[in-house]
Formats: structure tokens, C-alpha cells, sequence
């Protein structure tokens, strides 16, 4: 009886034929289990992981290979003497003594320091040459230094007490030289606050045309360091304006001439750097000087300015960029390299 | 479904059909509502659909979507809307008073019990069917009809007999 019963009870209870269909429906269109759509995005997953694992694995030896395929830095000379032979490399030091030997064995290894088919920019208003450099250049050396021996002063300061020393003891100028030697004589309290436009002024009135026409010669030159060639460069601070560093604690490089960055072009070439700008906006500033034992570039990046410093065949280069892509700093960085 | 051999042979739509009646039943003896009872009932032919290549012939259908049921209603009370809220009590209709009396007594047992006794007494399962279903062993099972039908007679005041 009570089977009967409940049976009975439970048989008159109909569930909604709409929700009969509707359960149906449902099962029909329903989706795969969650295992099945998580081994899909696992096989994706996987080969998205193995992409990114490539791409940080090849990335620095992509850059590494790239650093090592560029070029060396070549840097021309023109000597100031018609016809005169190939003068020795510069040095930090005053010491005028010449060395052809070390200068053959860096430009005869093939690999480490090529010829550079790269002409500086040419500007028919001004040179913008340091005159302050050129007055105490020594007829028949590269060598342009605006300090004494790094003993005498190797704090690098520059006044202009130390710059009336070096004239007492430098050598007898040429005689095209000696125009240029009073006139910045004259301008020197100028010169140190901002020598780039006075420099160039006075070159212009003397009548001089370009600096490095003027002392350089016609013939073409690797730069080698000496090997006495100090080390004790003044370290360059990120924060560090570009002005200071073109004083006296630098041995410019007349003739490091750097081609300009893709979508590039020079604003501004003074003695040991260049300044380029795109018609974005962003600045890329070059200094070269003479360094010590080569070091790896450098490099860091922040808030949008990049700055890096690096030593390669004995030229201590510093760039600082603002606004600019990495892209640009690193192809500067490739032609020294 | 007269020949439940067939049922594996059978699309899901017509298995859901087959079977639908049963789980409904069950988890309306469950979970005393109705709203709860279709929402046990869609996760179960739910599950069933996910499942189906796993169930290999119509008996196991018929224990694995039982199983299912009752793990569902269970989890209808482990529910923490479930236990924050109070179900509206329903009064389903029955045609005579013995049914609707037989029926609300058994409502009033406790799940474990109401459980064996709805599927030995409506689904027409043995008690080695009931144990393999809920795995448990057959003497537990047996104690539980027991245990169920004396409950019962206290309801019932002893006016129905329980073969």
C-alpha cells in the first residue's frame, strides 16, 4: 500500500514541459568541459612561451653579433702641411713626441680599426672650432691640448691662469697661426663661459676659414692613443652639461667625423663632439675625447633620455640623447665600433 | 523506456528524456523545492552531457545520474546563498489525502534515510542496486530502510504496510 501510494504521489508530479526543453537546449549548446578549453590555451601557452624564451635567448647575441660585425672607428686627419707625412697620434698629454709605430700596429690589425668613408658635415656658416684649442696646437702635431701634463695639472681644471702658462710654454707658432693666438687671447674670459659661437666668430674674422682646414694637412689618418697617454679622464655624471666637458680636461678631436643618425642631422660640430637633431625634436649629443683601455658601451635609459659612454681605439665617447630613439644612439655607437 | 539496453544507443536528447522524470523526482525529494529541484536537475543533465562518452551502458546511466542528483542536492545546501537565505516553504497538491499523507511523511525523514526509501520504494531498486548507486555497503543500506520505514509508521500511525 504504501508503495502504491508514494509511487502515485510521485507520478502526478509533472515537471514543466518548458523546462523540460529548455534543460535540453541547454545541453545541447553547452560548452566543453573547462579541462578540454584549458588544454587549448596550454598548447598556445606553451608555444607562446618557447617564442618568448627564443626571442630573450637570441636577443643578446644578436646585439653581440651586431657589435662585432660593425665597424671600427676611423678617424681622418688632414695635417696642416701641404704634402706633410702622417703626424703621430694625440695624447692627452703636451709631450709632442710623435709614435708611428704604435700608430702602424692599430691601423694595420684590419679588424679593429677601419677606414671611415664618412665626411664631417660641411657648414658654410661657421667651422665652430674651439679656438681656445687651436691656439696651443703645436705646428706638426695633432696633438691639440689645452692643459699641461697631466703632473703639472691633473686636476683638470681650466682658468685662465692655467691657459696663459701653457701659451709661455708652448712652442713658436706658425706665423697664419700667431692671428688666431691674439685673437683668442683677447676672447679668452669668453671662451670659458661659452667658447663654441666665439670660436667661431673669431675664425671668421681672421680669415682663417675652417680650424681643421687650417692645421690639418690633406692626408689621411688613423688615430691611434699613445700608449703614455693618461687615464685618469674625468669621469662624465649623466647630469654633466655638454659645455663643461668641452673644456680643459678633454683633448678634442678635430676630425672624428661622425656621419649623421638615420632621420638626422648636425646642428652643431664643435672641437670634440657634434650635436644632432631630428625634426621630431630630440638632440643627440656626441663628445669624444681621449680615453684610456677600451670599456663596453654603457648604456641606460630613463624618462626618456638616454645616455651612454663607452672607450673603443682609445676614444672615450660619451652621448647623451633626449627625445631620441635607442635606434639612433646605438648606430652612433656601431661607427665607433 | 522499455528496453533500457538500448538507451546507450539512444542521442542525449532522448536519454534526457528518458531520465529526465526520475532526476526531477529525486531531487525534488531532495531538496523539497521545486526552484532548487530544476536547478539540480539542469546541472545534472548538464554534467551528464560533459560525461556521456564515459557511461558505457544504460544502467550506468541510470546509477551515475542518481549519484549525480544527490551530490548536487547536497551541494544545494552546502551553498552559502543557501544558508543565508530561507526557502519558501511549497505545498505540492496530490488528487487524494493517502497520497499527499504517504508523500509528506516521507518528506519529513531525515535526507540519508529519505534517500534509500525513495529509490527502494519508487524507483523499484534493490537493495545491492541502492548500495552500488550511493556506494555503500548493502547492510547499511538495509539499516537505513529499516530505520526509514520505522520512522514512517510513527508518521503514518501504522495505516499502511511497507512490502
Amino acid at each position: 500500500m504504501f508503495r502504491k501510494y508514494y509511487k502515485d504521489a510521485n507520478d502526478s508530479i509533472k515537471p514543466d514541459e518548458d523546462f523540460v526543453n529548455s534543460v535540453i537546449r541547454d545541453a545541447k549548446k553547452h560548452k566543453p568541459p573547462l579541462r578540454a578549453r584549458y588544454t587549448q590555451y596550454a598548447a598556445v601557452a606553451a608555444a607562446a612561451v618557447v617564442v618568448v624564451t627564443g626571442a630573450v635567448t637570441a636577443f643578446p647575441l644578436l646585439q653581440k653579433a651586431q657589435r662585432d660585425g660593425g665597424e671600427g672607428i676611423v678617424i681622418e686627419e688632414r695635417a696642416t702641411d701641404n704634402g706633410a707625412a702622417p703626424t703621430a697620434a694625440p695624447s692627452r698629454t703636451a709631450a709632442p713626441t710623435t709614435a708611428p709605430a704604435a700608430v702602424n700596429e692599430k691601423s694595420g690589425d684590419a679588424q679593429n680599426s677601419v677606414q671611415s668613408s664618412i665626411q664631417k658635415p660641411e657648414r658654410a656658416d661657421a667651422p665652430s672650432r674651439n679656438t681656445s684649442e687651436s691656439s696651443y696646437r703645436v705646428p706638426g702635431n695633432v696633438s691639440r691640448d689645452t692643459e699641461e701634463s697631466p703632473s703639472t695639472e691633473p686636476s683638470g681644471e681650466y682658468n685662465d691662469e692655467h691657459k696663459e702658462d701653457i701659451q709661455e710654454t708652448a712652442p713658436e707658432p706658425k706665423a697664419d697661426e700667431q692671428t688666431e693666438t691674439s685673437d683668442e687671447t683677447t676672447d679668452a674670459p669668453t671662451e670659458t663661459g661659452n667658447g663654441e659661437n666665439d670660436a667661431g666668430e673669431n675664425n671668421g674674422a681672421s680669415g682663417g676659414g675652417s680650424s681643421a682646414s687650417l692645421i690639418l694637412g690633406e692626408t689621411d689618418e688613423i688615430i691611434k692613443p699613445k700608449n703614455t697617454a693618461p687615464e685618469d679622464m674625468t669621469p662624465y655624471s649623466k647630469k654633466q652639461d655638454l659645455s663643461d666637458m668641452s673644456a680643459a680636461d678633454t683633448t678634442p678631436i678635430d676630425d672624428a667625423d661622425i656621419p649623421c643618425p638615420d632621420g638626422y642631422y648636425c646642428i652643431d660640430a664643435s672641437p670634440n663632439g657634434y650635436t644632432f637633431k631630428n625634426d621630431d625634436g630630440a638632440v643627440i649629443s656626441v663628445t669624444i675625447n681621449y680615453g684610456g683601455a677600451d670599456r663596453e658601451p654603457y648604456i641606460t635609459e630613463e624618462d626618456g633620455s638616454i645616455y651612454a659612454v663607452f672607450t673603443s681605439f682609445g676614444l672615450s665617447v660619451t652621448i647623451n640623447a633626449y627625445g631620441a630613439d635607442m635606434a639612433a644612439v646605438e648606430e652612433i655607437i656601431n661607427q665607433f665600433r | 523506456m522499455t528496453d533500457k539496453g538500448l538507451c546507450i544507443e539512444m542521442t542525449d536528447e532522448e536519454i534526457i528524456r528518458a531520465h529526465f522524470d526520475m532526476v526531477y523526482r529525486l531531487a525534488l525529494s531532495q531538496t523539497k523545492n521545486r526552484a532548487n529541484a530544476e536547478d539540480v536537475t539542469q546541472e545534472v543533465f548538464l554534467r551528464f552531457v560533459e560525461n556521456r562518452k564515459k557511461l558505457t551502458s544504460a544502467e550506468h546511466i541510470k546509477a551515475w545520474l542518481i549519484r549525480v542528483t544527490i551530490n548536487c542536492s547536497k551541494s544545494v545546501f552546502m551553498n552559502s546563498w543557501f544558508k543565508k537565505t530561507v526557502p519558501l516553504t511549497e505545498e505540492l497538491t496530490f488528487d487524494t489525502p493517502e497520497k499527499s499523507e504517504v508523500y509528506y511523511a516521507v518528506q519529513t525523514l531525515p535526507s540519508k534515510y529519505r534517500t534509500v526509501i525513495h529509490l527502494f520504494y519508487y524507483e523499484d531498486m534493490s537493495v545491492e542496486e541502492i548500495s552500488r548507486c550511493l556506494s555503500m555497503k548493502p547492510s547499511t543500506v538495509k539499516s537505513r530502510l529499516f530505520r526509514g520505514r520505522e520512522m514512517l509508521r510513527n508518521e503514518l500511525k501504522g495505516g499502511y504496510d511497507f512490502v
